[in-house]
């Protein structure tokens, strides 16, 4: 069993396509992300709404050794994060980036796809402020 | 309804803590029991209530074995499954049950053998939907992650966080019942040992281990005719805030954990405040967890806890007494019963049996349990009553 629920196999079906998929309430004019059945605070539908894939790193940890892992044991050292989204949702991602050591909470990142562990997965980029 | 002294501990009971043993998980358990109940001086037949941890390495329910193995026709037969937070939920429902008279004497058994080297097949169907496949499963990146964030917000806290590693290390050297007591630690040991998830090192990390915890929790009224030594609970508070670190409020509060609020509900049932304190069983899967409990208990003010930690000597020796045994870091995490390895002590402490480690005059005891990421949180608050 490789989903969660029914939306969230389709979020990772969009995934393959390159696309971003949240949820939104259109009572609570709020953005939800896991993907759940309906709005756990009205319990209302929700609709699928593409994500404009900008962010900001919350925080980051450099993973150096995952044991509990054998793919992303694999992979190290990797950039664990967590990104909060232009639509104020958060999600668990990777920081796909050369400069490791300019890495820095409050960066503007942007969403690229990778395929780990045989998936497509969003992770994200920084986003360098042109000077 | 305020628990106060309704419900005591009137035995404890621990087995050896080892890295990867030859014994059952079943066998564990039922050692751990018959130790506390013959440290209560109570008989199988005494007991009318068992509780169990659900465990990482085996399938849950394990009350149901346990009953029928120790010889136990339970009223109330229960499993606490709030991850490293059961072994505090536990004992509040156990307080909690025989505060409503569903039982009288409840024995509270956690257990478990190496869950790195005994995986369950039990899996999180959440976590392996939206954690496992973005930043691969595991423990150590949450910790991690909100490590990264307070040293962002509130400074470097890395010669803090090893000295908390070092002072419980000092702890466990008068320990034999810990894994690593016999081994030596310093804050350079600590500052130069491999990053595992930054800035975490590897001696600021749990290691998993086999062993079992138990508790006979009795009648308070009933308490001092079956031992010299009973410890009132005499608080009890849960709160849980999240599932996935991602839904956590810590990050929108400058990392003020659930641990507010399930301290808060403790402290004012048990009418205390931190002042008050004696002795701390503090929840150590990961240095920085300590420094967030000192905190979000009120020891100190938010961002305060490495100046606090700077201060102070957290030794059995010192003015405030943490994780006496060693914690879990030096003593070993027996699965989600490790939180029960902080408890077990405070409850020993208020007994007045820690032998060389003994805090003089302790009489009042707290602890927090910690499950998943400073997601599900519980806080217990003890009274000597002998
Ligand atoms: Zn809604």
């Amino acid at each position: 069993m490789d989903f969660f629920n029914e939306a969230t196999k389709h979020f990772f079906a969009a995934c393959e396509k390159q696309k971003l998929w949240l949820q939104h309430c259109p009572v609570c004019q709020k953005h939800i992300f896991y993907l759940r059945g309906f709005c756990p605070e009205c319990l209302g539908p929700l609709e699928l709404v593409e994500a404009t894939g900008k962010g900001k790193i919350i925080s980051y940890t450099i993973v150096e050794k995952n044991p509990m892992d054998p793919y992303f044991a694999q992979i190290t050292p990797y950039i664990a994060a967590i990104v909060e989204l232009a639509e104020g949702v958060f999600m668990y991602t990777r920081i796909i980036t050369d400069e490791t050591n300019d890495i820095t909470i409050g960066q503007d990142v942007e969403v690229i796809f990778v395929k780990q562990n045989g998936k497509t997965v969003p992770a994200f980029q920084p986003v360098y402020q042109a000077r | 309804m305020s628990l106060r002294g309704k419900a005591a501990i009137t035995g404890i009971g621990e087995t050896l803590f080892v890295k990867e043993g030859e014994k059952t998980i079943y066998e564990l358990a039922a050692e751990a029991a018959r130790l506390a109940l013959q440290d209560a001086g109570l008989v199988p037949r005494d007991i009318d209530g068992l509780i169990t941890l659900g465990a990482l390495s085996t399938t849950a329910r394990m009350n149901n074995t346990l009953a029928s193995y120790l010889g136990i026709k339970p009223t109330y037969s229960a499993e606490a499954s709030v991850y490293g937070a059961s072994g505090g939920m536990a004992l509040k429902l156990a307080a909690e049950a025989i505060a409503s008279g569903t039982a009288r004497n409840i024995l509270v058994i956690g257990a478990d053998v190496n869950f790195l080297k005994h995986p369950s097949n039990e899996m999180c169907e959440l976590a392996e939907a939206y954690q496992k496949p973005f930043i691969g499963a595991g423990i150590n990146q949450h910790y991690g992650l909100v490590a990264t964030l307070y040293d962002h917000l509130y400074g470097d806290s890395s010669v803090e966080r090893a000295k908390i590693a070092v002072m419980q290390r000092y702890n466990a050297s008068f320990n034999e019942n810990s894994l690593f007591g016999h081994k030596p630690l310093t804050v350079d040991d600590v500052l130069s040992a491999p990053v595992i998830c930054s800035p975490l090192t590897l001696f600021e990390i749990v290691a998993p281990c086999d062993g079992a915890l138990a508790f006979v929790v009795s009648k308070g009224e009933d308490a001092k005719a079956i031992t010299d030594t009973p410890v009132f609970i005499d608080g009890v508070g849960f709160y849980s805030s999240h599932m996935l670190l991602t839904d956590a409020d810590l990050w929108r509060s400058g990392l003020v954990t659930p641990i507010q609020h399930s301290a808060k509900i403790a402290f004012e049932m048990a009418g205390i405040t931190p002042d008050d304190v004696d002795v701390c069983g503090l929840y150590d899967c990961y240095t920085i967890a300590v420094i967030l409990t000192l905190e979000d208990m009120g020891f100190c003010r938010k961002g305060e806890g490495v100046r606090f930690v700077a201060e102070h000597d957290l030794t059995f020796k010192g003015d405030l007494p943490v994780n006496t045994n060693g914690g879990q870091l030096s003593v070993g995490q027996p699965g989600d019963a490790g939180g029960m390895v902080n408890i077990i002590e405070v409850v020993r402490q208020l007994m007045g049996k820690c032998g060389e480690r003994q805090v003089k005059d302790a009489e009042i005891g707290v602890t927090n349990s910690n499950g998943g990421f400073f997601s599900n949180e519980c806080t217990l608050v003890f009274r000597r009553g002998a």
